[in-house]
């Protein structure tokens, strides 16, 4: 994990807003009003400064700091909207059926987005702890090219005199695997062959992996089926890097809208309250 | 001192060169007297014998200004590539570093209001990197805009401070011109006055003509550097008198290629050993003969351990060398070894203050805290990265683009953040020599030495005389990339040209279209600065100067952990 302490003005700010939100929310408490109104104006606020991130984005140009900064206040104002949030509904688990949605349309937010800074934190270094440098968008033309390559490969092996089991694990096992998309989940790699193990087992019941991958013949394919595991391990770290934005920034969209819908449904409900 | 001024290697760029400095030819009249009565007489008939004319020189790379009476010429700090020849009038050099503070810059360059960088964003984005025709900006040579003007009474001045008169014919700001390095005085008017302004292009060409003008201004140079140790920290405290005592003593000298850049990409693919092809300035073990300032360049200090070379730091414009070694001669009375090996990296200029003047006149003046300045150490960087950055010549950035590649995680948002400041075209690429966990990205590190500028036709690409940015004046580029292959680093790129209609502009005479050259400009128009550095969310990329070790080292530190 590659983490670095809060900028302090930043960590004051968001520490101010928690102590002013509290301030105020005791003081309708103590005053008898509905609280629910300061903890949900507040909440509203928090969500509005949250989604500015977005935002501020899109003006790199303006001095209005760093990005980074942004970020940090974010990740700052999303913790303490947790907080707020949990006073909104008073920490218990809500019955009705639309503040039950809103519930779990924030959680899924706050949740998403804890995992996003997790994933930024710790992918990035994981993915270059091999050394290799690849461009996201150049990932499937080095790999069609790597395809075309083996190939190329294999048919120089087939015109030599050669053993029919490397070819047979050539078009059942490695051909295949050339061709199948990354998933998910990295692969676990072999030490010794620096290929996925499970297509080291899968190779097992054609012909001994050691005997294959120490064939002269084969040291060409073999670089090419390394190259694409380190691809695959790149492009599987790549989609979790950008996977959870789209759980986190399509739902922040419906939030919002049904925030707003809260909004006037609270409004429309309040009339005729004692004040 | 050397007296290779290195500009033989070039090649006409006749054909090429068109647009005149100025907007009026020079008179016959003006022409006439230059050839009498000004420095260019020294080369004017070896410029002639060679095949070209120096009237047709000056007729492309110069212009007369007018200066009145307390108006600044010059500004000591600032960048600029011309010469001046005064005409008439009176012009006159501060040298008195008390009175630069009259010179200082008042207004900083004007940079875009909020709501023209906010409207960036609702123009219309080329698909492709484009420039159209009609988008350059008018700060190049050719505009002179308002001058500043010193607010003192000007003869109580000159009476009280001392300061020298330039005579008429003679030349001034050529260390600049000819270091790449910032105006090393300030220069001002003191009565209403006419200059004649070579631009650097037309001193490269008067200098490949003539040896003799190249070797009269190398000496010049030589002999004027009368300041060079009052914008030295470590020196700055020391007398004005004893300052000149040592300027007239010191020993200056050049070593190393000034065409380092040639070839070099090259030679950093070929792997071959970079420490082998640097000049040895000082070898270790050798007697250190005095106090080694650097003046311009870079070199590298190294330490001998088991038989090999290893990089332990650099030096920069203004730090020394040999202050260990010439302390424990005046402690012990016996002349001591070097303690490392300097090495020139690229092209250095130098100044040797000897021993005997060390002890004499900068010992007794210096306090504690000037002993400290000198004895400062590098910052704590690692000899495989100090190696990685003098190998690739990072170490000339004063930008240079760092990123931390264990915190990017590739969202882009640098480039978009480009992209969005320069009509949808950014203008680096998020890729590079690596170092570890380090990336030095392909942008422009708008460098303290910068190559690019040499061999320019044209003067497009220039450097900010406020801030030393490099950047490309696009009505002035005619594309002939001599920029390009110049850059050592690869940051320079050439694109077409396409007008309103998105269409590219054909040369009629070549059927090609018309390229302009492209790089990072810093956002020296944008309210913020660089967009990219405020663009990342991570605080992964970082604009580093290499001159500045403690941001260098801190940033370093961050990256490594």
């Amino acid at each position: 994990m590659n983490l670095r302490p809060p900028h302090m003005g930043i960590l004051l700010l968001v520490l101010m807003i928690l102590i002013i939100f509290q301030w105020f929310y005791e003081d309708a408490e103590s005053r008898l009003v509905n609280s629910a109104f300061t903890s949900g104006w507040f909440l509203f606020g928090s969500f509005v400064a949250l989604a500015i991130y977005g935002a501020r984005k899109r003006v790199p140009f303006l001095p209005i700091g760093k990005t980074s900064y942004w970020l940090q206040l974010h990740l700052g104002l999303g913790l303490v909207s947790a907080y707020m949030f949990l006073v909104h509904i008073e920490f218990r688990i809500p019955s009705g059926n639309f503040e039950g949605q809103l519930f779990v349309l924030y959680s899924l937010i706050l949740g998403s987005g804890f995992m996003g800074w997790l994933l930024m934190r710790a992918i990035p270094s994981q993915m270059r702890s091999d050394g290799m440098e690849s461009n996201r968008s150049r990932i499937p033309d080095e790999l069609d090219l790597l395809r075309e390559m083996s190939d190329r490969g294999v048919k120089e092996i087939a015109s030599t005199e050669t053993s029919s089991d490397i070819l047979n694990t050539y078009f059942e096992v490695i051909r295949p695997y050339l061709h199948t998309s990354c998933g998910l989940i990295p692969s676990r790699i072999h030490p010794d062959y620096g290929v996925p193990r499970s297509l080291v087992d899968k190779i097992q019941d054609y012909v001994s992996p050691a005997v294959l991958f120490s064939s002269e013949q084969f040291t060409a394919i073999h670089k090419l089926v390394q190259k694409k595991a380190m691809l695959d391990r790149h492009a599987v770290f790549q989609r979790w890097l950008r996977g959870w934005l789209f759980i986190h920034v399509p739902l922040t969209g419906v939030m919002a809208m049904l925030i707003c819908f809260h909004v006037l449904l609270i409004f429309g409900f309040s009339v005729g309250e004692a004040k | 001192m050397s007296s290779d001024t290195g500009l033989d290697h070039l090649g006409s760029e006749e054909n090429s060169r068109g647009n005149c400095f100025s907007k009026e030819p020079l008179s016959r009249e003006i022409l006439d007297w230059l050839r009498v009565n000004s420095v260019l007489s020294i080369a004017w008939d070896e410029c002639k014998s060679r095949g070209k004319s120096p009237e047709s020189i000056l007729q492309l790379d110069a212009r007369v200004v007018e200066y009145h009476k307390s108006e600044i010429i010059l500004r000591k700090g600032d960048y600029g590539g011309s010469v001046l020849i005064p005409l008439n009038g009176s012009v006159r050099v501060n040298l008195e570093e008390s009175g630069e503070k009259h010179f200082a810059r008042k207004e900083l360059s004007k940079r875009r209001s909020w709501f023209s960088a906010l409207g960036q964003l609702f123009r219309r984005k080329s698909p492709v990197e484009t420039l159209l025709t009609n988008s350059g900006t008018a700060n190049g040579y050719n505009s002179r805009v308002s001058v500043p003007r010193l607010h003192i009474d000007l003869e109580a001045y000159i009476q009280k401070n001392l300061t020298r008169r330039i005579e008429i014919g003679d030349i001034c700001g050529e260390i600049a011109a000819l270091r790449r390095s910032p105006r090393t005085a300030s220069i001002f008017a003191e009565t209403d006055c006419s200059l004649l302004e070579i631009r650097w292009q037309g001193v490269r060409e008067i200098l490949k003509n003539s040896k003799e003008f190249s070797w009269y201004l190398e000496d010049l140079i030589g002999d004027r550097r009368h300041q060079i140790f009052s914008g030295m920290n470590a020196f700055k405290d020391l007398t004005e008198g004893t300052q000149r005592a040592l300027t007239s003593k010191s020993i200056f000298e050049r070593w190393g290629s000034e065409h380092w850049n040639r070839n070099f990409r090259n030679i950093l693919q070929s792997h071959s050993s970079m420490i082998d092809r640097e000049h040895l300035i000082l070898p270790q073990g050798h007697h250190v003969d005095g106090l080694y300032v650097l003046l311009s360049g870079f070199a590298r200090v190294t330490h001998l351990e088991a038989g090999e070379e290893k990089t332990i730091g650099y030096l920069r414009p203004g730090d020394i060398y040999g202050f260990k070694e010439l302390m424990q001669f005046v402690q012990s009375g016996k002349r001591s070894p070097a303690l490392r090996s300097i090495r020139a990296v690229g092209a250095i200029d130098l100044v040797v203050i000897p021993v005997d003047d060390f002890v004499e006149h900068v010992l007794p003046e210096l306090k504690e805290k000037d002993i400290k300045a000198l004895r400062s150490e590098r910052g704590l960087i690692s000899t495989e990265m100090l190696n990685f950055f003098l190998d690739h010549r990072i170490i000339n950035g004063n930008q240079t683009m760092l990123i931390d590649m264990n915190r990017c995680t590739d969202c882009d948002d640098c480039v978009k953040a480009c992209a969005v400041t320069h009509d949808g075209n950014p203008r680096f690429i998020r890729e590079g020599y690596r170092h570890a966990s380090l990336m030095v990205a392909t942008a422009c590190m708008h460098c303290i030495d910068p190559v690019c500028l040499v061999g320019c036709p044209t003067g497009a690409i220039h450097r900010e005389p406020e801030s030393g940015s490099v950047v490309i004046t696009r009505s002035e580029c005619i594309g002939c990339a001599s920029c390009v292959e110049s850059c050592p680093y690869n940051n320079i790129r050439t694109v077409e040209v396409h007008d309103a209609n998105g269409e590219p502009v054909i040369d009629f005479e070549t059927g090609k279209p018309v390229l302009k050259a492209t790089k990072c400009d810093l956002c020296v128009d944008q309210p913020s600065g660089p967009a990219c550095v405020n663009a990342c969310p991570h605080d992964a990329l970082h604009r580093v100067n290499f001159s500045d070790v403690s941001e260098l080292s801190k940033v370093i530190g961050r990256i490594t952990g």
